[in-house]
């Protein structure tokens, strides 16, 4: 983005060097987006952790219910993995732990959390991105196609279209997906995230993939398509009734650069925002989907560690997926300044 | 100070305009008005009598839900009624422009100035993108915009009021059109920045020798820069003539009420002065039978109630719709004088 003409800093000299980009307000701002973001994520370490602590009962607990322990085995197994420290000992521990990626083991996958997470990170990161750029180009087609005709037999189509998506649980259509395209026709595998024993390699695995994680990322769509479509109608028509737009018309340009070029960027703005909102919830959010497709994801890894108390690998995905939502809220923001120009660099 | 002959049409020929909403009461009805090449109209009234409407109509951009329902609006002599879109399109920009009242809100405020000046010459002219940078720069030295290379590459919201309703009017007139319509166009504007916009907007029109109709409240914009006024009540003209003849010597009692509801009084000493005209402009389902003034008007009578008056056309020009019209050099009358 080019920057206001005129000297940026007061005493006219620039300052060179690798803090250069501090002293324009650009540079300043993204410093302070990245100071902000990083004190998100510790500020949801230390609340995460000590949640968990409120929990009653460890892992140790739970072996102990599914085995005989001894007493000295207990206490042995909290001691090795240090559940027998204070708190702050234990927070302080793990904070540092944390700043080098370290999670510490997964005594229920017998695994290092990382490597769980690192395992399980790519059907998830694909199932956002994919749902999220899917949902967010059909609905907003589908919201310009509205606005465009709004009022007419289109309009409306396309409104109890949207309605139907916004009426259904995702997992419904999960179901019917499955039923209709897995079982019913047999064109699409239903549960996994490959083909087990195939070996596939190169073209063949993404295939293998993608046929794979097409209907999880639609049924994970429709719902969204519908928020998008709502919201991009609605801007849409909002921004068609402000001045700016009949000074274009008097301009006597062509009704679609009006509506394509003067409209829709403006319109675009609430859409990004709601992005943001979706990937959030998304990232941990899409445990209905990855349990009903068996698909090893996040949302899977989150639950079972809930379940079986592996409090570590439970904050490893915490960590992981607030890192993601940080970093997507923070590519929004940059969105948005180059979307518009009026965003406040204060 | 009009350059033509009579034998060329008016550049804007408005007759008998009626906007009407659905099957409600008109707003605008027997609205006629017209603006000559080299000349300047005032076209006056309070808030809510239909100018931004009858403005509007002109350059086909009336919100939905209105419409041009009767009478004819003539541009150069061609009626654009019934012209396709397409056609319509190139009028606007090419023939007639128009600036807003609002500056700060009628920039796109995620484009720069010089795209959005560029956008205007391109859709009319089949220029390269670079004449039609040259052209926006050229255009911001016209409307005296400083460091124009610069501002070319600004946002709307980096400029003040004054700034943007220049960059407002470097637009409308960008592809040299022949009617430019200025509606309240310093309204929002501070006392200081409005009389340099207006000279600007003078100075445009004497050197593009351009039709220009300016909409206003404000009685000494008029009699600052306008050839002829036009005085507008409830959706249609109660006087119109020369701006001496008409604020001079005002006929009808609304253009009475209006001179003498300025801060700074009449501008004639003996003018004979009327108390503030009471109420507010009637909604146009509310408007009375008869003349539509005559709730409002101190001299009505009982015709007043159900005949309405014609605009008839006297002395030079100067037409008022009234029945009992002023003339304070013969019957002024009593109570008219304070
Ligand atoms: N889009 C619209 N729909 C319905 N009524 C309108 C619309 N725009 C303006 N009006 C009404 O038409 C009348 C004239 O409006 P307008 O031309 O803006 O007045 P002026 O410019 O003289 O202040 C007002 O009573 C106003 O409320
Ligand atoms: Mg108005």
């Amino acid at each position: 983005m080019t920057q206001t003409s005129g000297p940026i800093t007061g005493n006219g000299t620039k300052k060179a060097g690798p803090f250069a980009a501090l002293s324009s307000p650009l540079g300043r701002y993204i410093l302070r987006r990245l100071v902000q973001a990083l004190l998100v994520m510790v500020l949801v370490m230390v609340g995460s952790f000590f949640l968990m602590k409120l929990a009653p009962g460890d892992f140790v607990d739970v072996l102990a219910g599914t085995r005989d322990l001894t007493a000295e085995q207990t206490a042995e197994l909290r001691a090795r993995y240090g559940l027998d420290q204070p708190l702050v000992i234990q927070l302080v521990r793990y904070m540092g732990l944390l700043a080098t990626f370290d999670f510490g083991y997964s005594p229920i996958n017998a695994a290092p959390v990382t490597d769980v997470i690192l395992a399980r990170l790519p059907v998830t990161a694909i199932l956002v991105v994919a749902s999220v750029s899917l949902s967010m180009v059909i609905g907003t087609l589908f919201g310009i196609a509205a606005a465009r005709n709004a009022g007419k037999p289109v309009d409306l189509g396309i409104s109890i279209f949207m309605l139907l998506l916004y009426a259904t649980p995702s997992f419904i259509v999960a179901i019917m997906l499955i039923l209709v395209f897995g079982l019913k026709l047999g064109l699409m595998p239903i549960a996994g995230y490959e083909s087990v024993g195939m070996g596939y390699t190169g073209w063949q695995h993404i295939w293998d993939v993608t046929r794979h994680l097409t209907l999880p990322v639609v049924a994970l769509c429709t719902f969204y398509i519908a928020i998008y479509g709502r919201i991009g109608r609605a801007s849409m028509l909002e921004v068609m009734r402000l001045d700016f737009v009949r000074t274009a018309r008097a301009k006597g340009i062509s009704e679609g650069r009006v509506f394509y070029v003067h409209a829709l960027r403006n319109a675009l703005l609430p859409l990004i925002t709601m992005a943001g909102l979706q990937v959030s919830s998304l990232v941990g959010g899409a445990v209905l989907i990855e349990t009903v497709f068996g698909l090893p994801g996040m949302g899977r890894t989150a639950y079972d560690a809930v379940l079986q108390r592996d409090t570590n690998l439970l904050l490893g995905v915490i960590f992981t997926s607030s890192l993601a939502v940080v970093t997507v809220n923070f590519v929004i923001d940059m969105l948005y300044m180059v979307l518009d120009p009026r965003v406040n660099l204060k | 100070m009009s350059l033509n002959t009579g034998s060329e049409p008016p550049i804007l020929q408005i007759d008998k305009l009626r906007i009407g909403q659905g099957t409600k009461a008109p707003i605008v009805e027997q609205m006629s008005l017209e603006v000559r090449r080299g000349e300047t109209v005032g076209l006056v009234g309070e808030s809510g009598c239909g100018k931004s409407l009858t403005a509007l109509s002109v350059m086909g951009l009336l919100a939905g839900n209105l419409k041009v329902v009767g009478g004819t609006i003539r541009l150069g002599g061609e009626e654009i009624q019934g012209l396709s879109q397409r056609k319509l399109r190139r009028l606007r920009g090419e023939k007639m422009g128009m600036i807003f009242q609002e500056p700060l809100t009628a920039l796109n405020p995620v484009m720069t100035i010089g795209a959005q000046i560029a956008e205007m010459v391109r859709a009319h002219r089949d220029v390269s993108r670079k004449a039609a940078h040259e052209r926006a720069l050229e255009l911001l030295r016209l409307v005296k915009i400083p460091d124009p290379e610069e501002r070319l590459g600004e946002y709307p919201h980096q400029m003040s009021g004054g700034m943007r309703q220049r960059v407002v009017i470097a637009m409308a007139i960008a592809c040299n059109p022949a009617l430019l319509i200025a509606d309240e166009p310093t309204t929002a504007l501070d006392v200081t920045v409005q009389a340099q916009i207006l000279e600007l907007l003078a100075s445009l029109q004497r050197e593009e020798n351009l039709g220009l109709l300016m909409i206003t409240h404000d009685l000494d914009v008029v009699r600052l820069v306008a050839d002829r006024i036009v005085v507008m009540y409830a959706g249609s003209v109660v006087e119109e003539g020369a701006v001496e003849a008409v604020l001079d010597n005002p006929r009808h009692p609304y253009t009475l009420g209006l001179i003498s509801a300025r801060p700074t009084g009449s501008f004639a000493a003996g003018a004979p002065r009327l108390a503030d005209i009471r109420g507010s402009v009637p909604a146009p389902e509310d408007r009375p039978a008869g003349c539509v003034f005559r709730d409002r008007c101190p001299y009505a009578q009982e015709v007043c109630a159900t005949t309405r008056p014609m605009l008839e056309t006297g002395q030079g020009g100067h037409a008022v719709r009234c029945h009992f019209p002023v003339d304070r050099q013969t019957d002024a009358p009593k109570e008219l004088a304070q």
